[in-house]
């Protein structure tokens, strides 16, 4: 009886399950249009930094970069540098040249955010463990007193 | 009304004119421990969540071209910007690390038996509203992750078709989506968040907690409100005020000690980073059958949890008497958990048409 009831939900679920798989399988394939320099070279950035296991794929955008005889807003030659940097694998050095390379500082890339901790900060991590140890004395006193 | 002492002065004036006493009223005793604290918890950081959100939101600039410099001004400039930042960021994942904990000990203790099923259903639309909080409020960053969020987003407008609109960018052409997300995470979904919850309260006031699941092996569900018991609710917000001074201890100091990143400036038409813990899982899905999966995935897990309360309908509470519910959602949990990991450590892999 329940069993009956269960079945359109299964067959909702398989049914999405294959919809899904088909709607994965239309997707994709997409046509080949020539890239705009400036973001190839960004995009090489982005990979070498987040997934640097990604390498070829930053490779392949400098090569089509460096394809093309003049690219606009990006500089063909610390890009050429780059490419010789990534061939010995020294990233961080090809990420600065490449950043360089679209004329703008290296160190706006990048995750931004470090921890300087000084000594008003170690007062409020006390502080914030203080607040911590309140609580369970508290928890600590009511059970007490409830036991009581 | 429960232990009435007489009080004096400030505490007496204050009383009579807010009625603090009127919160002396009975609750189950089962209801000061941790495992029924964790509801209460679960708001207590909500309620951080707005503290924190109003204040970013007064150095926040929503449109696509600042966002990113206004969150940079943040973490460095704003005063104490850095440390509302990095609370926000810790409170969304306890929110949701508890959220999820009380499901468990709801479903654990089968409190969604008769006459709570609808308080599970709303149980289940604040756990989506908390989810679509996080989505948003990791939009908002606008670095790579962000944009690789929103490009997700943008991607199951598309395979949503005419459901899909709002999530599309060509919804409208006079404001940008980012702006558009901002708009539903700092109204539209706390709002809605808010006035769920507070029909979850409501149901819960008026049927009273589901009884001790291990009082016996016999112990059945029924409503208890108004049943005598020693416990107050005075008592049970004293708990969940405890409970939640430990959490903010340690909130504050992983704010300070683990601030929350912010990734390299975004760059369009690659795929490299990893969602939040919450959202790996269904990335794994992702990985393997494309974008459609996450859709129909996330689909899959919500109707789940849904059909519980209608798939175990025995009286019983005792877990002893509920194995096979236990553990198919236990089941369904390990297989969560494994695909996040999973996920984590498998290389990432594209699936956007960019
Ligand atoms: C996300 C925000 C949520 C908040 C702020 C919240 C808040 C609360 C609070 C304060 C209680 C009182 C008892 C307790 O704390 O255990 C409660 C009970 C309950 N909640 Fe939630 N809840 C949330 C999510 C959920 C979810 C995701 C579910 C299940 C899918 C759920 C289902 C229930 C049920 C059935 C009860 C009654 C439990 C009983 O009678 O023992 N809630 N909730």
């Amino acid at each position: 009886m329940f069993r009956q009831k269960l079945q359109p939900l299964v067959l909702l679920l398989i049914s999405s399950l294959l919809l899904s798989t088909g709607l994965a399988l239309a997707h994709g394939g997409a046509e080949e249009t020539e890239m705009d320099p400036k973001l190839l070279v960004e995009q090489s950035v982005a990979f070498l930094q987040a997934e640097p296991s990604k390498i070829d794929e930053a490779s392949a955008n400098l090569t089509e970069v460096l394809e093309l005889e003049t690219a606009e807003q990006v500089n063909l030659e610390l890009v050429q540098a780059a490419t010789v940097a990534l061939g010995q694998g020294a990233i961080p050095e090809a990420v600065h040249l490449l950043d360089r390379s679209l004329g703008r500082e290296a160190e706006t890339l990048g995750p931004v955010v470090e921890v300087n901790l000084n000594a008003r900060l170690y007062i409020a991590m006390i502080t914030a463990l203080l607040l911590t140890a309140l609580g369970a004395w508290g928890l600590g006193r009511r059970s007490v007193s409830a036991t009581h | 009304m429960v232990n009435a002492k007489k009080s004096t002065g400030f505490w007496q004036a204050l009383d009579e004119r807010v009625g603090i006493s009127e919160l002396k009223y009975h609750v189950p005793e089962h209801a000061q421990g941790l495992g029924y604290s964790l509801g209460g918890v679960t708001l207590v950081s909500f309620v951080i969540l707005v503290i924190t959100g109003i204040w970013m939101g007064q150095f926040y600039n929503p449109m696509p071209e600042t966002a990113r410099e206004s969150l940079l001004y943040i973490i460095s400039s704003a005063p104490a910007g850095f440390f509302a930042r990095n609370l926000h960021y810790w409170a969304a994942n306890a929110m949701l690390l508890t959220a999820l904990l009380h499901m468990l000990r709801v479903l654990y203790t089968g409190s969604y038996k008769r006459p709570r099923e609808a308080n599970w259903l709303v149980g289940v639309a604040l756990l989506a509203l908390t989810i679509g909080l996080i989505f948003t409020g990791s939009a908002l960053k606008w670095d790579q992750e962000g944009l690789e969020g929103l490009a997700h987003n943008v991607e199951i407008a598309a395979v949503l078709g005419g459901v899909g609109g709002w999530f599309s960018p060509s919804f409208t052409d006079s404001v940008p989506i980012l702006t558009r997300l901002y708009i539903a995470h700092v109204s539209v979904l706390p709002v809605l968040l808010f006035v769920v919850f507070a029909v979850h309260a409501l149901l819960i006031k008026l049927q009273g907690l589901a009884p001790n699941a291990f009082a016996s092996r016999d112990a059945t569900t029924h409503k208890t409100a108004g049943e005598p018991s020693k416990a107050t609710f005075l008592g049970h917000l004293g708990a969940v005020g405890l409970y939640s001074l430990i959490g903010l201890g340690i909130m504050v100091f992983l704010a300070i000690a683990v601030p929350a990143q912010l990734g390299p400036a975004p760059v369009e038409g690659i795929e490299v980073t990893k969602p939040w813990w919450m959202f790996l899982p269904i990335f794994t899905v992702e990985n393997w059958v494309g974008l459609g999966g996450l859709v129909w995935a996330s689909a899959a897990i919500f109707i789940a949890l849904a059909i519980v309360p209608f798939v175990d309908r025995s009286p019983y509470l005792h877990p002893a008497r509920r194995k096979g519910v236990l553990i198919a959602y236990g089941l369904l949990a390990l297989l969560l958990i494994g695909l996040g990991i999973y996920s984590k450590i498998a290389p990432g892999a594209a699936h956007l048409g960019m």
